[in-house]
């Protein structure tokens, strides 16, 4: 329908030059952005699949018996490992690259660095995971990657933030926009993160507790410095992009990052709450967490008014849906986090499985419904495809929607139980394990639910990728019942000739 | 939106000589709304002095649980001084908390495990000699046992470092639950032994046995006094 | 081009402020903890040497962390001490030869802080290490069979064997292997008993 619409009506000359800059940056970034997501959901996968076997194993441990390389010790680490630093890293990364350039709206820079880049990134998280599966983890929480690994992911970060900062040096826009702050951020954070961390565990300039302090200082980081703002950068961008306003206020989007900023990398050590460490440490991580309540709720607002009246977007956008259910959730998520720093909730909560609920909360509530919410919109834009079912789009929300619900309530509600028992010491210790093996089971059932998704999303991502034969003219909404079977269909009628023919004229 | 309806890819169907049919190939680029902006809603003065009293309140925070920000400080509370003495607590009820971690050998029940771990219900080292039993407690046993007919061979660990109240109270517990019915233990009891055994390692059947016999008479007054 | 500065360098120096904060200073505050040496030259914490320091990195390469701690937490703040798991709060004297830290955050299995006091027996370690569902009936502890040689025959008995009660097929005896060994060292060894000042707090 546009389409004939722009066959038709000649493009307003003042468009022009905004036009003609999107789609040539588009086009020009799409290898290296199509390169950094395809693998990042392969990862995604690979990780989903990893969590449901560790899942499965806690409460059944004859599960995958009898095999060392595979035992819950290390495929459980290797879960995590995939999905912060493969899916995450590789997705935020693309997330990074493609706002980056469509905001300065210049082409992306070093494009061939940045695709070999992808490949020694992914191949550092392989190396890494074998090194984990054959015992050679460091056996420092988040950062178990061997250290031989390490390299292969510094090194092409190093290529994206110099990336990063090659363009917006080069801006062709005055403006900056708020999605850029955050997109910066991350690029000084995360090397300093990683490389001070890896220093203070792998290379051993600590030793004991200092240690543990530097882990969580990490830990806790690499969500918030890194995931987090990439994360907030999306919601900022898509939100109003989708919508067609601007976002609600300029202040307040400054008052967000500063105080985000400011407060976040601080709250790391309420990971270690009761530990043995000296109470300022606890206590800084404790104000750290309780300060963001601050940028919570400024980033909050800005995001939820921005939506306040076109909530019935909702109805059909499949990118505002997962937008949306990522800036809700980011709310959520943290201000169950700044409750869950303070030491009273924490001597019940600490060391169950309240911690992992709210941790998938956070990813698979928040992080990882923007970098869907980012791919939906962008791949047509790249690919100059439509997304070729709508039901699968639906199912891949509801079942990361149910899924992470069911997940996050199930072990939330087994932790806080299960907390409550293990500070009652009348309590056997193994009556507390077989109390919460039916919400581990219900857990593992939410993860499949979240497998399903996925599996959807790869399914009609892959379609993507491999369908060059014909496009459709308008967008993949919820409302539309444009189906998976229409394509199979479609293709019946075309001989390969015209497929080839079809594809060589679009 | 409409429904969609796909037009397929059949060449005749796309691309007549048009110079714009760059655009009509990047139709999803070209229906978005341009690059979002910065909205300039103002925000309310009042929101802003809420978060500088937050900001207050965290440094406040901060001060009040820093355990004065030294290495060693561990605990945040202990600023103000030294915690309060606990008040005394009932004997059955520490004893049963006590009771917790030797579930895991001589189970909830107290019946123990048939072949490892010996029953502490009707066993005459829980109802017998209060200071055998004490010993028991503070210096672990190992080596073959016979406990209510029957040989058990294995490890008791020694529970040396319980403070004398929670020892007390823990035998106390034992010897009075599951249908055993003996009197307390009282604390200098245990005070009294654990002075006698000095640095003594664990305990055989044997030297077990053997200290039980060599009751000095130092301890009688003691445990007169406590049962009176 | 100045606010691009301004904001680089507003970003750089909020991580600078918490890396100083919570790494350096905290690293140099304890240089100042010593380990207490005996007059015997009995040293608490003492070093992980020989099998100690293998069965550690055994530990770690099994990754007993995702579910145990080494931790125990101060009196009157959950239940730790109450439920025997150790017998004073853990200070960060404990932790001075650990490298890597085994803090842990996960208690789907119990404290292991002080397990070679609660839990001296290398018997035992052999056979919950071996199956849990012997010693803990209902445990999710997985196996760790692979760090044991079965013994079916009496000529392959050593002095090291285990015997394993009936039920377990034609298996009469464990052997540890030498990972297995020095894991079980290493937790007979797991003891934070030495009563240092600070633990008073
Ligand atoms: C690690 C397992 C274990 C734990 C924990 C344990 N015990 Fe024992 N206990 C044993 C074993 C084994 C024996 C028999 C010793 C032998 O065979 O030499 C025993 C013997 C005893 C005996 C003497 C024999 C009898 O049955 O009367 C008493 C009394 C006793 N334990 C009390 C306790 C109390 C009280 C606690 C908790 C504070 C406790 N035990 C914790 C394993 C344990
Ligand atoms: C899937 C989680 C899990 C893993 C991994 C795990 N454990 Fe356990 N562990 C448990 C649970 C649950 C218990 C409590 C029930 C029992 O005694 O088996 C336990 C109990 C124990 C105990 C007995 C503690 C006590 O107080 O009685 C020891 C010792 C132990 N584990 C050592 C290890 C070692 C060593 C490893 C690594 C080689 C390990 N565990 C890995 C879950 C785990």
């Amino acid at each position: 329908m546009i389409q004939n619409q722009i066959l038709q009506n000649p493009i307003p000359e003042a468009l022009r030059p905004e036009l003609e800059a999107r789609i040539e940056v588009d086009t020009y970034s799409r290898p290296v952005i199509v390169l950094y997501w395809s693998t990042s959901l392969f990862w995604l996968t690979f990780a989903t699949l990893a969590g449901l076997i560790s899942s499965i194993k806690l409460h059944s441990p004859g599960f995958l018996g009898g095999m060392e390389w595979i035992t819950f010790g290390r495929i459980r680490p290797v879960h995590w490992d995939t999905a912060i630093y493969g899916f995450g890293g590789l997705a935020a990364s693309g997330t990074l690259l493609w706002l980056q350039a469509r905001l300065c709206q210049i082409r992306l820079p070093f494009r061939e660095l940045l695709l070999v880049g992808c490949v020694i990134y992914n191949l550092g998280i392989a190396v890494g995971v074998v090194g984990i599966l054959m015992g050679q983890s460091t056996g420092v929480e988040t950062l178990e990657f061997p250290l031989y690994a390490i390299p292969f992911l510094v090194i092409p970060y190093v290529f994206i933030v110099i990336a990063n900062f090659n363009m917006y040096w080069r801006k062709a826009t005055k403006h900056t926009y708020v999605s850029q702050w955050y997109l910066m951020a991350v690029t000084v954070w995360f090397p300093i993160l990683i490389l001070s961390a890896e220093a203070c565990t792998n290379f051993g300039a600590v030793d004991g507790v200092a240690q543990a302090i530097a882990n969580w200082w990490y830990g806790h980081n690499v969500v918030g410095l890194f995931a987090t703002p990439t994360g907030i950068a999306a919601a900022y961008y898509l939100i109003p992009k989708v919508i067609g306003k601007p976002i609600h206020s300029y202040h307040l989007s400054l008052l967000g990052f500063w105080s985000n900023a400011i407060f976040y990398n601080w709250a790391g050590t309420h990971h270690l709450t009761g530990g043995p460490l000296p109470a300022w440490t606890i206590t800084l991580g404790v104000v750290g967490s309780l300060m963001m309540f601050i940028p919570v709720i400024t980033i909050g607002i800005n995001h939820h008014m921005t939506m306040l009246g076109s909530f019935h977007y909702l109805k059909t956008s499949p990118t505002l849906r997962f937008a949306v259910m990522g800036s809700m959730c980011y709310t959520l998520s943290s201000f169950q986090g700044s409750l869950e720093a303070l030491r009273s909730h924490q001597e019940v909560t600490h060391f169950t499985h309240y911690t992992i609920g709210h941790v998938h909360f956070g990813m698979y509530g928040f992080f990882a419904p923007l970098m869907f919410a980012m791919m939906y919109y962008a791949m047509p834009r790249l690919t100059n495809q439509e997304w070729s079912s709508a039901r699968l789009i639906r199912i891949h929300f509801w079942c990361t929607l149910v899924g992470m619900l069911l997940y996050v309530l199930a072990m939330c509600f087994a932790g806080i139980r299960q907390g409550l028992m293990m500070n009652d010491p009348s309590i056997p210790f193994l009556n507390i394990v077989k109390f919460t093996v039916p919400f581990l089971m219900l857990r593992t059932l939410a993860g499949l639910i979240l497998l399903t998704g996925t599996i959807a999303f790869l399914i009609n991502f892959s379609r993507m990728l491999t369908r060059h034969t014909f496009t459709y003219s308008t967008p993949t909404l919820f409302t539309s019942n444009r189906r998976w079977e229409d394509i199979l269909e479609k293709e019946k009628e075309l001989t390969s000739k015209q497929i080839l023919d079809g594809g060589q004229g679009a | 939106m409409s429904e969609a309806t796909p037009t397929g890819g059949a060449p005749n169907e796309v691309t007549p000589p048009n110079p714009d049919a760059i655009f009509a190939l990047h139709s999803a680029a070209m229906r978005e709304a341009s690059e979002p902006r910065d909205g300039i809603k103002p925000t309310p003065v009042s929101y802003l002095i809420m978060c500088f009293f937050w900001v207050l309140f965290g440094g406040w925070y901060m001060g009040y649980y820093s355990g004065e920000f030294r290495a060693n400080g561990l605990n945040e509370r202990a600023v103000g001084g030294p915690l309060a003495a606990a008040p005394p607590q009932n004997p059955m009820v520490l004893g049963k908390e006590i009771f917790g971690p030797c579930m895991q050998c001589h189970q909830e029940t107290g019946l123990g495990v048939p072949g490892s771990y010996p029953p502490l219900v009707g066993s005459e080292y829980v109802l017998g000699d209060k200071r055998r039993l004490v010993a028991i407690l503070l210096n672990g046993i190992t080596g073959d046992l016979v406990v209510k007919g029957k040989t058990y061979n294995s490890q008791m660990p020694s529970w040396k470092l319980r403070e004398d109240e929670e020892i007390a109270a823990v035998l106390t517990y034992i010897r009075a639950s599951w249908g055993n019915s003996a009197d307390s233990v009282p604390t200098n009891l245990v005070t009294t032994i654990r002075k006698e055994l000095g640095d003594k390692g664990g305990w055989d059947a044997k030297s077990l046995a053997e200290f039980a016999e060599s009751k000095p008479a130092a301890v009688t007054p003691v445990e007169a006094q406590a049962t009176k | 081009m100045n606010r691009t500065l301004l904001l680089i360098l507003g970003i750089f120096l909020t991580i600078a402020s918490s890396v100083t904060g919570l790494v350096i200073i905290p690293n140099w505050q304890f240089q100042e903890l010593k380990p207490v040496v005996k007059n015997e030259g009995q040293q608490f914490p003492a070093p992980y040497e020989g099998e100690a320091a293998q069965g550690r990195r055994v530990y770690i390469d099994q990754g007993c962390i995702y579910c145990h701690t080494q931790q125990v937490r101060m009196k009157g703040y959950g239940a730790d001490i109450r439920r025997g798991w150790g017998t004073r709060r853990s200070v960060p004297r404990d932790y001075i030869y650990d490298r890597p830290h085994q803090l842990g955050t996960m208690r789907t299995g119990p404290d292991l802080a002080n397990i070679g006091g609660r839990q001296p027996s290398s018997e035992w370690h052999a056979l919950h290490l071996y199956n849990p569902q012997i010693t803990s009936p209902g445990s999710v502890m997985p196996r760790f069979d692979y760090l044991f040689t079965e013994v079916t025959e009496p000529s392959q008995l050593t002095n090291l064997a285990v015997k394993v009660p009936v039920g377990s097929g034609r298996v009469t005896h464990i052997i540890p292997t030498e990972r297995g060994q020095s894991l079980i060292s290493y937790l007979t060894r797991l003891n934070q008993s030495y009563p240092f000042p600070e633990a008073n707090q």
